[in-house]
């Protein structure tokens, strides 16, 4: 009851001020007239009376003030007061203000565009009902703590552990030839196989019909059901609510449409959105792997398993058990699983061990908070010199007995709207970077798979934001908030240059030039560094040719050809391409360098190699290519001899390495003629008969050993075929097409450009992107820095005006007084920059574990930033010393 | 009774020991309003003036008896611990 009276007093303080003040001022002016009647009433006279009654009521105002400060609410309401104040005098001065909230905007905004990134990468939770549940089963290995698990490994696990609700299968997302009727030539859609119980363990309700039944998961090829992605449904079916039971084709196959997945349900990948889920029954038509059967074989490991954790099911439980089964796994079936070991990851885990690119946007969050200290550091320069000017104001203010900390609060209520401001203009600049990553032109997926950019500007970001806006305002405001309140009352109402030059306030100033110095220098560092890192990777050379190349992938698979029509297929198109004319030479590659997909693996042990005692084998990079490709590349042959069409599938096994790996395992000697043996050291001889120069084969890796097959030797399905053209590329397409048609006019043609095209959209935008987003970083920051840096430092020497006077009236000629306070400039920078030196490095140190050697310190960048950062400091001691000089003596002393 | 009227009878009672200026007596009768503990309304004086009036609630009462047993004993065992002394 009584929280009701109080919160009843406390609407009505808020709302009815007016009325509750009215009340008020006639309660205290009654009071007034009862004591002067008394007092009348006493026998005084009236006039005496009144003046007795005034002096012991002590003031109307003054009461009034102590009841509204005893009133509930009363801290709100003074809080509003310094906000109207504080809106007031931030209106005064718009133009510190509009520098201030533009700055501050600047670091915001860059954060927030580059923590959505990380948010993405990282910490945005899967699309499903209590997320946090559901963890990543793994396989381990020697080279790797992210190893997919086999169909008959993810069946044992299934059904062999008790930690989790429900343990969920998916494959990659493939490309499937989708068509609404059959005879038509399929388009590319994204389809992922997914195990029977996918939706129902991960929660999620189809928006239309149902989801997988376990029993359609259990016979291989019988049940061919697909549940629709909302996106798909959306464009491929115009949103039809009747889409439920109707059939489509895929990869040539009958399928039933049985449900659509939700809007709320994009997928567990993060940059792509399949249109398509099918169960992983259904592998016949669908699976990658030619040479596997993936029902069977323990080691055609395809697929991701996820697993919802039973509640009260440790973590460390569900390892151990997971760990004993691996350990089941190793004994009983030592040929294929020698070796492997198992762990469970939380998503956090996952995220951070399955891909890199985080680590990109992590090293782009720092740079970006880099920005914002350098802001901060400015706009509190700022607020200072400010508070300065309004020393006088405040020292009023503080003799009619404000209390400090109200007066600490106003100016900080002050930089909070500062901040809030910056805050909200931040997000605009966030919002439009975000959108310009999403904008068509800036991020090119060169591919038919409905990939997207996941960046957003989401909740958290929001909250980042938020947060850093307040933690800003502190940073920005506290120091001047406490130093302009901590005066000396009667110097400071006596002049308006309150200047005690005692040393701690001198201090104060002094750590920011020096923090705008090093971190400005810090962050130039990391974004020479960066910038430097992706061009060197762009400018290396990546040892194959680019240009005159037209490229074209076949999938025959999507047309339901057996390997044996696989392989006819690719031996007739490679045929008759070479004799098309305009065609120079041709060539077939399972994948292309610096391609989307990633390269094949193959474990093997080298001939006549010692093995590490823990080894068995090694696991390789490998690419499956005809006799035609290193000619159409134009990859050099080092040793040896190229594939030949000798090299049949009857022929002697044969292959080539490159010259990485040839100098790995026989460091000495010629690898030409030597042998590697495929799984393991009984496995079938394969001969080395060549080794190609080494050349580059993803983006931002290092050189690898890797290794080619011989298409025919080593049957694969989907084929890029590349053609090297004479005059434009894009002229063959016409030829290449009329080819295909005479041999199957169904099969179609993916993926089809311009080499040179795909390799810019590929492997250089994305560099380029973050070139441009480092060098904005630093050239704002720099910016920044010299802005803020000239401010401070002229403020401080314009401060000592008074004192060059008194020193030139003493006697002191000008040069004295100019090396004097270029002299304290100089010390200042120099401070700064050894600072910023050593936070570049040790910055440099991390960037270069984290990410790549971008090759050393940069003395280029050094000698060109720091010795601009002396001249900027250097001149803006000079301009006002200078000026201070030059006025008389007589006016500098009474300069104020 | 309105806040002279509190102001004197406390002064009277308390023998002059405790004079109350208008600027503790009247953030303590709003504070004590907030409260609940005490309820005011517009009146008149003996001599026809507008004047507040105050009067005290039930929680009023309550309150005032829960202090009251406060005072009497932290009062009971000042005075015991001075007498020990």
């Amino acid at each position: 009851m009584p929280l009701l009276v109080k919160a009843r007093s406390f609407l009505r303080n808020l709302f009815f001020t007016r009325r509750v003040d009215a009340d008020l001022d006639q309660e205290v002016h009654s009071h007034l007239e009862l004591l002067i009647e008394e007092k009348i009433r006493a026998g005084m006279p009236a006039a005496e009376a009144r003046r007795a009654a005034r002096i012991e009521l002590g003031g109307v105002e003054q009461v009034k003030e102590q009841v509204r400060d005893s009133r509930t609410g009363a801290f709100l309401d003074s809080l509003l007061q310094d906000f109207r104040f504080a809106i007031r005098s931030l209106r005064r001065t718009s133009g510190l203000t509009v520098f201030v909230v533009i700055t501050l905007a600047l670091g915001i905004g860059m954060t927030s565009a580059t923590f959505s990134m990380v948010d993405a990468l990282i910490f945005r939770p899967y699309p499903v009902p209590h997320p946090s549940n559901v963890v990543t089963l793994v396989g381990t290995t020697h080279d790797s703590s992210y190893e997919n698990f086999s169909y008959r490994e993810y069946r044992d696990i299934r059904d062999n552990t008790k930690s989790y609700d429900g343990v969920i299968a998916y494959a990659g997302m493939q490309a499937v030839g989708f068509s609404a009727e059959p005879g038509v030539t399929p388009r590319i859609k994204g389809g992922v196989m997914v195990s029977g119980n996918f939706f129902r363990v991960l929660g999620v309700e189809p928006r239309l019909g149902r989801g997988f039944r376990a029993d359609e998961d259990q016979v291989p090829g019988r049940d061919a059901v697909v549940v629709l992605g909302p996106d798909f449904w959306r464009h491929e079916f115009a949103s039809d609510p009747g889409v439920v039971g109707k059939t489509i084709h895929l990869n040539g196959t009958m399928f039933t449409v049985i449900g659509v997945a939700p809007d709320s349900f994009p997928g567990l990948l993060t940059f792509g959105h399949p249109d398509l889920y099918v169960p992983l029954a259904m592998a016949p038509v669908f699976s990658t792997n030619l040479g596997k059967n993936f029902f069977e074989d323990r080691d055609d490991r395809e697929l991701t398993v996820k697993a919802r954790l039973k509640t009260g099911t440790s973590l460390q439980d569900a390892r151990n058990e997971l760990a004993v089964l691996a350990k089941g796994f190793e004994r009983d079936y030592p040929n294929v699983t020698r070796s492997r070991g198992a762990a469970v990851y939380t998503q956090f885990q996952t995220r951070t061990i399955e891909d890199d690119n985080w680590k990109f946007g992590v090293v782009f969050v720092i740079l970006a908070l880099a920005v914002l200290l350098v802001a901060c550091t400015n706009v509190a320069g700022l607020l200072l010199s400010r508070a300065r000017e309004r020393a006088r104001e405040i020292a009023v203010r503080l003799a009619l007995g404000a209390g400090r900390l109200r007066l600490i609060r106003l100016l900080l209520t002050e930089s909070l709207i500062l901040a809030i401001l910056g805050g909200l203009a931040g997000i605009a600049i966030g919002y439009g970077v975000i959108e310009w990553f999403h904008s068509k032109d800036t991020i090119v997926f060169a591919t038919e798979l409905p990939l997207a950019v996941p960046f957003q500007m989401d909740k958290r970001v929001l909250l980042v934001c938020v947060g850093l806006s307040v933690l800003s305002a502190f940073l920005c405001g506290l120091a001047p908030a406490l130093q302009s309140t901590r005066v000396d009352l009667v110097n400071a109402l006596k002049s308006a240059d309150v200047e005690v030059p005692g040393r701690k306030r001198l201090w104060g100033r002094n750590m920011l030039v020096v923090a705008q110095v090093s971190m400005s220098l810090m962050l130039l560092t990391a974004a020479f560094l960066m910038a430097r890192g992706f061009e060197h990777d762009l400018m290396l050379d990546t040892g194959f040719t680019k240009d005159h190349l037209l490229m074209t992938t076949f999938d025959p698979r999507l047309i339901q050809y057996n390997a044996t029509q696989t392989q006819q297929f690719y031996k007739l198109l490679a045929e008759r391409m070479r004799e098309t004319p305009g065609v120079q030479s041709e060539a077939l590659t399972q994948n292309i360098p610096l391609g989307n997909d990633d390269f094949d693996g193959v474990t093997f042990v080298p001939d006549g190699f010692t093995m590490p005692p823990d080894r068995e084998n090694f696991t390789v990079t490998m690419d499956t290519i005809d006799e035609g490709y290193f000619d159409t590349m134009g990859i050099t042959i080092l040793r040896g001899r190229a594939f030949a069409a000798t090299d049949t599938a009857d022929a002697p096994r044969v292959t080539i390495v490159n010259a990485h790996f040839a100098k790995h395992y026989w460091p000495g000697g010629d690898a030409v003629g030597k042998h590697i043996r495929l799984d393991n050291s009984a496995g079938a001889p394969v001969e080395i008969v060549g080794v190609a120069q080494t050349i580059k084969y993803q983006n931002m890796a290092t050189p690898t050993d890797f290794v080619y097959m011989p298409l025919a030797q080593h049957p694969v399905a989907r084929m890029v075929l590349l053609l090297r053209s004479s005059g434009d590329p894009l002229q063959l397409l016409q030829p290449v097409k009329d080819v295909v048609r005479s041999l199957d006019p169904n099969l179609p043609l993916l993926q089809t450009r311009a080499y040179e095209e795909f390799y810019l959209n590929q492997a250089v935008r994305g560099p380029q992107i973050a070139i441009d987003l480092v060098g904005t970083m630093g050239l704002v920051g720099l910016l920044l820095a010299i802005a803020g840096l000239y401010g401070l430092v002229a403020y401080n020497v314009s401060r000592r005006t008074r004192e060059i006077g008194i020193r030139m009236a003493l006697g002191a000629v000008s040069s004295d007084v100019l090396r004097l306070v270029m002299g304290k400039g100089f010390a200042l920078v120099g401070t700064g920059t050894a600072l910023g030196l050593v936070m570049g490095f040790a910055l440099e140190q991390l960037m270069n574990s984290m990410l790549f050697d971008s090759g050393g310190v940069d003395v280029v960048a050094y000698l060109i930033v720091v010795p601009s950062l002396f001249l900027v400091a250097m001149l803006a001691a000079y301009v006002p010393a200078r000026r201070a000089c030059r006025i008389a003596p007589t006016q500098a002393l009474r300069y104020e | 009774m309105h806040g002279l009227g509190i102001s004197r009878r406390i002064q009277q009672l308390t023998g002059g020991t405790f004079v109350v200026k208008p600027g503790s007596l009247f953030p303590a009768l709003h504070r004590m309003e907030e409260e609940g503990w005490i309820a005011a309304f517009w009146g008149e004086s003996e001599n026809n003036r507008r004047a507040k009036y105050y009067r005290m609630s039930k929680a009023g009462q309550k309150q005032l008896e829960a202090e009251t047993k406060r005072w009497s004993r932290i009062s009971l065992a000042i005075g015991q611990a001075l007498e020990a002394s």
